[in-house]
């Protein structure tokens, strides 16, 4: 029997990063097809589909979470996984291409090649880490052996 | 306070550098006291591996079993003055020998006879998992069971008495959790114990129905007068379940045996009104039950299972695809972006090492054979390296967290269509990045056939090496059009593997396709040990199968291509320009001249190869002098004859060291090249008809 208890935050963080990943997920399909320069917005297709993807996660969880079932805490918890892991993804990718440029061809470390290989996941990165922990601290453990 | 000196080294390694002892064992290496080989063995997604990996450290080597396409990994470790010698067996859920994995561990235990069989067992399953053991039982083994996954049995609010089991099933019972390295130590003890005699291991024997045990007293006393070298009670069974491998063996000295087990087999089946197995089969899972029902106890049952809950999203019905897709995106990502600084550390390296090389060696042909030679085949090895290791690092991770299980499952009804097993759309996958990774990759594959067919088709998968071929060909003939024409080149070369499978499962297989079991095993957090020795094993494997193909060829192209002396480097007079002049007539249907045809030659060792030697034969400026030497027609032509002819030599070399067939090898290359050539002129007759 699944214990009912009020899941207000989880469904206020389904909303908020649900739209926030469609967000970015949509910019960066448009400017991948259009070219269009915004910041922190790479043009990436493949990566506005993963975005659009963790949005999707997280809204499918909203439904349950409002009938008070716990086993709808699923849906942040997996896309909050899926997410962070993207993040850090992208953050390696970042450290990866900064070494090319500044230890092998040789280029100083500017804020221009900087804001050029931060994307805004990164920058979502601690806010997701907090989120996977108060899930962990105050949901997981209180209903799981 | 002072320090007493250990007796016993922690390391426990045969050479360690810290203590005295050890440094004077060093030069004079201690003769271990006793060799003790042990089988691994367990079913499926226990966590064998990851133990196996634990217990052997980097200390492993793998080969296939003789005369078979099964991956043998053994492994040393040195405990208490003993060389225990690890044997990992195939994951199995039984030793009925109907699959090569269950035939390659009964052959093994019967005809090796190990010292000691580890047995690992899923601490939250018990009931599946004793199966196996109860079979190794009958087999007169010398049992100790790992009981796995501890962590997660109680997690899931299951109790084991141990200590209960340990004498219910007769032989020693260790814990472990072989993520964390729990009770490795334990677990040698109790190895070297049963070796040595010290501990006892009398593993229970299933007491059948009278009627059933009646049968195999009557067979045994035969047996025993006949064969001694393997257990008479394992033979009578064997041969009452109708087993072909007994039956055969048996038949060779004692052909009446054949006859009175036959008719004590329908006499039992008439009387249970049941086939045989099913009689057996349930009588073991009795047992069974009886001692997990005065061993385990479960404490509640969870409201959140941290497996449950992942598979709620990742097994959905609308998510499962999409998640899937990212998951492979991430590991591109990985495998090509994150493992930048590394290639372009190596390009870099090897590049000076080539301008040194020029620069310093006055004879022009040993400055040649070791720059264009030597340092560039070496390079093309080890550039992809860092991608190699990085791959297999990502597979890993996704392979011990327990999602690869999850993804064949999803996609099973899909490739079963088109006569593929749910399995092969890991290794088709990871073909996108490099062909060789997955044709390594098919050893997830169980049953041989389905693996075979997966390494046919997986090399018409294109992987990364024919991405440059393509852009620059699209780039250049079709201007905006140019990812249209990418994208066709892509979907073309997952038709054909589709089309091929479905051919090929007909002609060989007759339309056989191996039934889809899989264990979901809980995820769990992969060691990071456990996936750097994955990777390390399979990438290693990898240099040392292909690199030394490609070495070999790069050299023998440079000469090729530098022979006779004194001509230019891949001109119409070298060796390499005469063998495509000779060729050229062949590939004139198709609208390919002379150097178009020796760079196909040169891309025989690596598809991104044949960019470089059109460079080369045709000067740096393509984009201005292959339009004169091409038409958009044949220039797609060419874009498919380089997606389908023949693997790389790379991945030639891995087909050969994974099927262990060079008819299969010559096989998939004749197929493709066949292939290339029969659509490319399909291309070229069609398209000039129609535009």
């Amino acid at each position: 029997m699944h214990q009912k208890i009020s899941f207000g935050l989880a469904i206020t963080v389904s909303i908020v990063f649900g739209l926030t990943y469609l967000i970015i997920g949509c910019l960066e399909i448009i400017s991948a097809i259009l070219g269009l320069n915004i910041p922190l917005i790479p043009h990436d297709f493949m990566g506005g589909f993963v975005n659009i993807t963790t949005a999707t996660i997280y809204f499918f969880g909203i439904k349950e979470l409002l009938n008070q079932d716990v086993r709808g805490i699923a849906f942040p918890f997996f896309g909050t996984i899926f997410g962070l892991g993207f993040s850090g993804l992208y953050l390696l990718i970042m450290l990866s291409s900064i070494a090319t440029k500044t230890i092998i061809y040789n280029e100083r470390l500017t804020t221009t090649i900087l804001l050029e290989e931060i994307r805004i996941e990164i920058l979502l990165l601690p806010i997701l880490a907090i989120v996977l922990l108060w899930f962990r601290n105050h949901i997981l453990r209180k209903f799981s052996y | 306070m002072s320090r007493k000196p250990s007796r016993k080294c922690p390391s426990n390694s045969k050479f360690c550098l810290i203590c005295p002892l050890r440094f004077f064992r060093k030069i004079f290496p201690a003769k271990p006291a006793r060799k003790i080989v042990i089988g691994v063995i367990g079913n499926p997604n226990v966590g064998k591996s990851t133990l196996f990996n634990e217990l052997t450290g980097a200390k492993q080597y793998v080969a296939n079993w003789p005369g078979k396409t099964v991956e043998k990994k053994e492994g040393i470790r040195f405990w208490k003055g003993c060389e225990l010698h690890f044997v990992d067996l195939p994951g199995t859920y039984s030793l009925s020998a109907s699959s090569l994995d269950e035939l390659v561990s009964r052959e093994f235990i019967l005809n090796e006879k190990p010292d000691v069989i580890i047995d690992i067992v899923d601490a939250s399953n018990l009931e599946r998992h004793l199966y196996l053991f109860l079979e190794l039982a009958e087999m007169g083994a010398r049992i100790i069971i790992a009981l796995n996954k501890i962590d997660i049995a109680k997690a899931k609010g299951i109790q084991i008495d141990v200590e209960k089991l340990s004498k219910l099933l007769g032989t020693p019972v260790i814990s472990t959790v072989a993520t964390r390295g729990e009770g490795i130590s334990r677990l040698c003890d109790a190895i070297v114990g049963v070796a040595l005699g010290t501990i006892k291991s009398n593993p229970v024997l299933v007491k059948y129905s009278e009627d059933v045990e009646e049968a195999i007293r009557l067979l045994e006393e035969k047996i025993r007068q006949k064969i001694e070298k393997h257990p008479s009670r394992w033979i009578a069974i064997r041969l009452l379940l109708k087993d072909r491998d007994v039956i055969n063996l048996v038949s060779k000295v004692a052909p009446e045996i054949i006859k009175e087990a036959e008719k004590l087999t329908y006499r039992l089946e008439k009387k249970y009104g049941q086939p045989i197995e099913t009689i057996i089969a349930e009588q073991k899972y009795r047992l069974i039950e009886k001692i997990v029902s005065e061993t385990v106890k479960y404490v509640g049952h969870p409201i959140l299972d941290i497996t449950d809950l992942i598979d709620t999203v990742v097994l959905n019905k609308y998510l499962a695809i999409p998640i899937f897709i990212s998951i492979l995106w991430a590991i591109f990502l990985f495998t090509f972006d994150a493992a930048t600084f590394l290639v372009e550390g190596i390009d870099f390296l090897f590049e000076i090492l080539a301008d040194f090389a020029r620069n310093n060696i006055p004879n022009e042909l040993i400055a040649s054979l070791i720059t264009d030679g030597i340092i560039a085949g070496l390079g093309s090895v080890l550039v992809f390296v860092p991608n190699i290791f990085f791959l297999f690092l990502a597979v890993s991770f996704l392979e011990d967290s327990g999602y690869f299980a999850r993804a064949a499952f999803i996609f099973d009804r899909i490739m079963r269509k088109v006569g593929l097993h749910g399995k092969s759309v890991i290794p088709l996958i990871l073909g996108l990045g490099c062909n060789v990774p997955a044709v390594m990759a098919t050893r997830g594959i169980e049953s041989e056939e389905d693996r075979l067919l997966t390494i046919a088709v997986a090399p018409l998968i294109p992987c990364s090496a024919r991405f440059p071929v393509f852009i620059l060909l699209a780039g250049i003939f079709f201007g905006k059009m140019a990812a249209i024409v990418m994208l066709s080149m892509y979907l073309l070369g997952f038709a054909l593997a589709f089309l091929i499978a479905l051919i090929v499962r007909k002609i060989f297989y007759k339309g056989r396709i191996s039934p889809f079991i899989v264990e979901m095993p809980p995820y769990s957090r992969p060691s990071l040990k456990s996936i750097s020795l994955h990777m390390w094993i399979r990438g290693s494997h990898f240099l040392k199968k292909a690199g030394g193909i490609i070495f070999l060829m790069s050299i023998i192209i440079w000469f090729l291509a530098s022979m006779p002396p004194g001509v230019e480097f891949g001109g119409p007079e070298s060796y390499a320009g005469i063998i495509g002049k000779s060729l050229e007539f062949l590939f004139k249907p198709l609208g390919f001249d002379w150097r178009i045809v020796t760079a196909l030659i040169f891309g025989f060792v690596a598809k991104e190869v044949v960019i470089d030697s059109l460079g080369v034969l045709l000067g740096q400026n393509l984009e201005e002098v292959l339009p004169q030497i091409l038409t958009p027609i044949s220039a797609y032509a060419l874009m498919v004859f380089v997606l389908i002819y023949t693997p790389c030599i790379a991945t030639i070399a891995t087909i050969r060291s994974e099927t262990h067939s060079w008819k299969w090898t010559l096989f998939v290359v004749a197929y493709e090249l066949i292939l290339a050539y029969l659509l490319a002129f399909l291309i070229v007759f069609i398209g000039n008809l129609i535009f």
